[in-house]
């Protein structure tokens, strides 16, 4: 009975461990999906995991090839009315994932279970396409470390082989594989820009500035914690309180939002240099926006940028991917000192019949004659003498006239409602203004002098023009409170307003950020941001010619073949044969002069038969043969005897090749 | 039209190859020489999904997508090298083939010898002319027999053709293997008759042209299960109680000698003869008769066991094939 049974059971067995394996490989790859797929694709993908498991568990027969159609065309339909689409990433992975599940479902031999394992794979890559954060990326070892077991486990199902020869096969291959793959992450030529549409869709979820503003966008990035930029100054760091990032300039006011509007471009923009010049280097962080974050004013910019009519850094594209880029600035610079007239109109405009009071009291100033200096003095004045608050929770403006309530009723603001309301001002008492908005500060990194910019210091100020100086940088906030520009916003604002003061009270926690931000800072800079820039930078400091691609094929080729040559190496020397105890050795030793005689010893040849057979042979040598394997024999096998005098016989065993 | 290419291909290369390695002896080592490797249809499909995943780098240049992917890249390329070693200096000893009948499987067993300190996995041994295989782990310093099965269909020698050692280890994405040429060969006997006309009587038997029924009549003993004995003879309850099968002995009545004669078989066709003799040989010997044979220019003395049935089954074997010799 069971030796009818055991072929067919050992088939079963081995389509078991296909099965667990290719589980295992897609629950592990397809795991970090579930944090962004929708929650019904992971929930089906679980349900029909266990449906499998059970089925092989309790012998169910699996569902037939109609019920496995309308699965998938239910998947297919469920997929398009999430996403409305099939294409992009995740319509994309949702349904390989789903597929996948229904290929489990009919999977049988080894090329149905391989298939699964590379869908794995392929969902494992896609992650990336999500987040290619540190802790993805080590979340991602053990996880191709187990996907490629499973491959191993699906190629050669042996249900006895223990867990631990598996991974020390896969490991024996995934060390030596990592050297090449960081020859092959160097060296390959990287080109910028997609190779097909979609590569440069806006990425969802980025937190940041966008190109406009309402009341209540800053101070929402002002609770987030995330990274907006890193800049490493060459030389001493300008004061904290100079350091405007400038990003986007909002000319255009409609009674809530601020927004930038479509400025023509023109070539009159112009810095006159006045000052130091400040050089910097910037990682910048996507921010879906055709703009580079630039310390105010940039006079030399980086190649293919241009500068707007308003002194913004434009790039042609938006800005999907970390970008690393060197600036020179000079903070005293002048400029618009010849803005055209038109432009100053446009900063001019408010919108018809809002804000009474605002106004009323601007025409005030006006009437009063006072200078354009002596204008933006009282407004300044205004916020620091009457009982402004500057405060992340301001309340709702809902009235038609927003300014008004914020300056004469509630009086508690972040930065874009002082800005706001100062361009406002400014406009009514005939002073052309906007709003410009970026970030304020920096905190740096002790461990690698680079200065973090967080979302949170996201900030918005206004510029005046003045006759014959150009525009000038006023900051209504810092009249309000001037430690959110000296110091920066935790000691600015009262604490209950900031959960991230936390880092400040504990200082230990605050070195722990430093030192993980010093990581993710170098990970962000030197890996992830790793592309034709960068890569340029590091073959002229190896003195590799980029764009020589010749050369460069010739060098990544030697370095690969020259890798997989010394694995070779390493194999043969793997799978050398296990030493000899000294004794066989000597006796091998004994054996290789008998068969220079032309009388080598078979290999099914015992040492007594061997020496019968030379001693016919050789009938001189009879009795010195006889007693070496004598002593041989007495000591391979009965483990007494003279092992140094058996060495010694040995040596001074010369036969002669001819019989005296 | 692609299949008929594809064997052309295959011929060709086969050609190739024993023309390259030359015949071989009975006791080879894979060397680098013979040994080849391709990619399995498996390896194809995972560097068509590298090539994807490249693209897919590129067009979003996304780091750690060029990371993973010149990481498999990497992978997949040593896994070549460690498929290569997995043969590469196993040592095949043609050890023993047993004669069998024809339409059995002739199990031709190969000692794949590991001289290396490295285990060698999932190693598969088959004839060319065999679609079955077989498969084992070849522990460091040790070694294997592997009893490669090859189909028989007609009588006499049949050569083990040509043998393939191969391995997909690790990851099935590559193919190595290698051809081996062994001058080595199996005696087919002929297949016994299902349908056999009664055993002949003894000479000067008592009661000629009585069917003879006395081998079954009088039980003598158990002796070990033999090629060739008749299932009705195996005496399953006293087998159960043992490790092997064994037989049940009738002691015929008659200790006179039966003679199995070529020409008492007349009116059928050659190879049928030879069945009805082979069963007849098969019968007697079960029954622990003694028995000669005569087969047209050749006479088997009288004589019993083991030896006088080989001996016998060994000349029904190789009738009419003179030309043919070789050891077993």
């Amino acid at each position: 009975m069971s030796a009818v049974a055991a072929p067919f059971e050992f088939e079963r067995d081995m389509e078991r461990t296909r099965l667990d394996w290719a589980l295992v490989a897609l629950a592990v790859m397809a795991a970090p999906h579930a944090l962004h797929l929708a929650p019904w694709i992971s929930l089906a993908a679980g349900l029909l995991a266990l449906w499998r498991l059970a089925a092989q568990r309790w012998r169910w027969k699996l569902p037939g090839r109609y019920i496995r159609y309308g699965l998938a065309l239910l998947a297919f339909a469920g997929v398009l009315g999430t996403f409305h689409t099939l294409n992009g990433a995740e319509a994309g992975t949702s349904l390989l994932l789903l597929l996948a599940m229904l290929k489990l479902m009919e999977a049988q031999g080894l090329r149905d279970y391989f298939l699964i394992v590379v869908i794995a794979y392929f969902l494992g890559i896609a992650n990336f396409l999500y987040d290619q954060t540190i802790q993805l990326a080590l979340y991602m070892v053990p996880a191709v470390l187990i996907a490629t077991m499973a491959m191993l486990n699906v190629a050669h199902p042996d249900p006895e082989r223990p867990l631990l020869a598996s991974l020390r096969s896969v490991g024996r291959l995934l060390l030596p594989a990592l050297p090449m793959a960081a020859v092959l992450f160097l060296l390959f030529p990287r080109i910028s820009g997609p190779l097909w549409g979609f590569g440069s869709q806006k990425h969802e979820g980025i937190t940041g500035l966008s190109s406009s503003m309402s009341p209540g966008d800053l101070s929402q990035l002002a609770q987030s914690d995330e990274i907006a930029f890193h800049v490493k100054f060459d030389e001493a760091p300008p004061p904290r309180s100079e350091m405007y990032w400038r990003a986007l300039v909002l000319h255009d006011y409609d009674g809530k939002t601020w927004s930038s509007g479509n400025l023509p471009w023109h070539g009159s923009a112009k810095a006159v240099p006045a000052g130091t010049p400040i050089h910097y280097q910037v990682v910048l962080e996507p921010n879906n926006l055709a703009v580079l974050y630039t310390l105010d004013l940039p006079v030399k910019l980086p190649d293919d940028t241009a500068l707007s009519a308003s002194y913004e850094t434009n790039t042609r594209a938006i800005v999907t991917e970390r970008k690393l880029y060197e600036v020179t600035s000079d903070p005293r610079a002048h400029y618009g000192v010849q803005t055209p007239a038109w432009m100053l109109r446009r900063d001019l405009a408010l919108p018809g019949g809002s804000d009474p009071r605002a106004r009323a009291l601007a025409q005030q100033w006006r009437d009063a004659g006072k200078s354009t200096a002596q204008i933006v003095n009282a407004a300044l004045d205004m916020f620091h003498d009457q009982p402004f608050r500057y405060t992340l929770q301001p309340g709702s403006l809902d009235s038609k006239d927003r300014i008004d309530q914020f300056l004469f009723e509630t009086r508690r603001g972040f930065c874009e409602h002082y800005a706001g309301a100062f361009v406002y001002l400014m406009r009514a008492a005939g002073i052309p203004a906007h709003v410009v908005i970026g970030y304020q500060g920096g905190t740096q990194n002790p461990l690698d002098d680079y200065y973090v910019i967080r979302q949170q210091e996201a900030h918005a100020w206004a510029e005046v023009w003045v006759a014959g100086k150009g525009w000038q940088r006023v900051d209504p906030t810092g009249a309000v409170d001037p430690a959110r520009v000296e110091q920066g916003l935790g000691d600015a604002l009262p604490n209950e307003d900031l959960a991230g003061s936390i880092y400040d009270r504990y200082s230990w926690l605050g070195a722990m950020r430093n030192g993980w931000d010093a990581l993710d800072s170098g990970w962000d800079k030197w890996v992830l941001a790793y592309g034709p820039e960068l890569q340029a930078r590091f073959f002229s400091k190896v003195g590799l010619d980029y764009g020589d691609w010749l050369q460069l094929a010739l060098v990544m080729g030697g370095l690969v073949v020259g890798l997989m040559a010394l694995y070779w190496l390493y194999l043969i020397w793997d799978r050398r044969p296990p030493r000899l105890p000294p004794v066989s050795r000597d006796y091998a030793h004994f054996c290789l002069r008998l068969a220079r005689l032309g009388l080598p010893r078979a290999a099914h040849e015992g040492p007594l038969d061997y020496a019968q057979r030379v001693a016919a042979a050789r009938a001189d040598l009879a009795d010195v043969v006889a007693e070496i394997t004598d002593r041989y024999i007495e000591l391979r096998y009965e483990d007494t005897g003279d092992a140094a005098g058996f060495r010694r016989a040995v040596k001074a065993f010369r036969p002669r090749r001819t019989p005296a | 039209m692609f299949a008929k290419l594809r064997a052309r291909f295959q011929r060709r290369m086969r050609d190739w190859a024993k023309r390259r390695q030359g015949p071989d002896v009975r006791r080879i080592t894979i060397a680098q020489r013979r040994l080849y490797i391709l990619p399995t249809p498996q390896g194809f499909l995972f560097g068509l999904t590298l090539l994807v995943m490249l693209l897919g780098s590129m067009n979003y240049a996304n780091s750690m997508g060029f990371m993973l992917t010149f990481l498999l890249f990497s992978l997949v390329v040593l896994s070549m090298h460690a498929a290569h070693a997995n043969l590469l200096g196993l040592e095949l000893v043609a050890a023993s083939v047993e004669p069998v009948f024809a339409g059995e499987t002739a199990r031709f067993h190969l000692a794949v010898h590991n001289p290396g300190r490295r285990i060698r996995v999932a190693v598969t041994l088959s004839a060319e002319d065999d679609e079955r295989t077989v498969t084992s782990d070849i522990p460091a310093a040790g070694q294997n027999l592997a009893p490669v099965p090859l189909a028989t269909k007609r009588r006499g020698w049949q050569p083990v053709g040509r043998l393939a050692v191969e391995s997909s280890y690790p990851f099935g994405l590559f193919r190595p293997w290698s051809w081996v040429y062994m001058d080595w060969k199996v005696l087919v006997y002929p297949a016994p008759a299902l349908q056999a006309p009664p055993l002949p009587d003894p000479m000067g038997g008592q009661g000629a042209g009585k069917p003879n029924r006395q081998g079954e009549d009088d039980f003598s003993g158990l002796r070990q299960y033999q090629r060739g004995d008749s299932p009705r003879r195996i005496a399953w309850r006293a087998s159960s109680r043992h490790e092997e099968l064994l037989t049940k002995r009738f002691s015929g009545t008659g200790e006179q000698t039966r003679w199995f004669d070529w020409e008492a078989l007349a009116g059928l066709d050659d190879e049928t003869r030879l069945s009805v003799l082979c069963r007849w040989v098969l019968t007697a010997h079960a029954a622990g008769m003694a028995y000669g044979m005569r087969l047209p220019g050749a006479v088997l003395p009288p004589g019993g066991g083991e030896e006088q049935r080989d001996r016998c089954l060994q000349a029904l074997a190789l009738f009419g094939r003179t030309a043919e010799t070789g050891e077993t």
